[in-house]
């Protein structure tokens, strides 16, 4: 039995009369919240042994034991002398460790020890893989943005297949990858880089090597970064040149010019 | 007549070489306005100017 310890007498509480005098042989009785459908409480964390319904306070108006409620549940208190006349009533009151089956804060948790989640973790978090749908022709020489326009997933339409850039509306770290096969007119590379450019501009590099017209037709670069993004505005695209005669970033399908991304943390 | 192209035919010298290593960075934006000169620090050779580049356009 998972129980927790009551916010209402749980542990040594003391009852009066108006008069302050102690409420011996006092009775508390418990229900379900709501109801008069008696509920069983239990005298200690082991929820093993259940208090009497009502419980009877001894000569000095406390209770006995200790009072621990079944978590998830709410409960109704009611108060009586030992004549049977009511005190007071008090109703839907759960243990101070009750788990909720929903939580809404409205502003921030702030959680000193560990957090164990035994079901799904945050939601929505975004991640998005998208790769180039056809060859995409380029000029030599010439820094290019990738037409990245055909989608894998993308879980928040956070990233646009008609700008070709990821901007995601969470603020945080995010691991982005991105991969272009340069290829062109064969025995004509001499190299290809790719780029992950953040608001327009170079954030990190790479080449796939440098060939001196070697007797290849293209090349495969990938980039891969840890990148902050506010949020808002900030936002990412890849980018590349391949330097060659009749240069392309070849497309077609997912694994050939790519790229993708997700939220690793805040 | 690509940009690059023009670039090479007013500085033969350039041919072969890696532009951005040579201070010169071209750009595609893939929003359908083409080639653009993004950045021209090159140590000798001076920026070419639009009448060059448009002048190679009826060649």
């Amino acid at each position: 039995m998972s129980v927790s310890l009551s916010l209402f007498a749980g542990a040594g509480q003391q009852f009066f009369t108006d008069n302050g005098v102690p409420l011996a042989g006092g009775l508390v009785y418990t229900y379900a919240a709501g109801t008069t459908t008696p509920q069983a409480t239990y005298t200690a964390s082991t929820g093993s042994v259940a208090n009497s319904n009502p419980i009877v306070l001894d000569s000095a108006g406390r209770v006995p034991y200790e009072i621990w409620l079944t978590n998830n549940v709410s409960y109704k208190f009611i108060v009586k002398d030992s004549t049977f006349v009511q005190i007071g009533s008090y109703d839907n009151l759960t243990g101070q460790g009750t788990v909720l089956s929903d939580l809404y804060v409205g502003g921030n948790v702030t959680i000193s020890g560990n957090l164990t989640v035994t079901g799904s973790t945050i939601q929505n978090r975004p991640s998005f893989s998208a790769y180039l749908a056809a060859n995409q022709s380029v000029t030599t020489n010439t820094v290019t943005k990738v037409t990245i326009n055909t989608e894998e997933w993308d879980t928040n339409t956070n990233f646009d297949t008609t700008t070709y850039r990821f901007q995601p509306t969470i603020a945080g770290y995010y691991q982005i990858n991105g991969g272009i096969y340069a290829t062109g007119v064969a025995n004509t590379q001499s190299a290809a880089y790719v780029y992950i450019y953040k608001n327009g501009t170079a954030y990190k590099g790479a080449s796939s090597g440098l060939y001196s017209y070697s007797s290849i037709s293209g090349a495969n670069g990938v980039i891969a970064s840890v990148v902050y993004l506010n949020g808002t505005s900030d936002y990412v695209e890849l980018w590349g040149i391949n330097i060659q005669t009749g240069p392309v970033f070849g497309g077609g399908n997912t694994g050939l010019t790519y790229f993708n991304g997700a939220y690793i943390s805040a | 007549m690509t940009l690059y192209e023009k670039i090479i035919t007013l500085y033969p010298e350039l041919k072969n070489e890696a532009f951005f290593s040579n201070g010169i960075t071209l750009r595609n934006d893939s929003d359908g306005k083409g080639d653009y000169i993004y950045i021209w620090e090159h140590a000798t050779l001076p920026r070419p100017t639009k009448e060059q580049l448009d002048a190679l356009d009826n060649k």
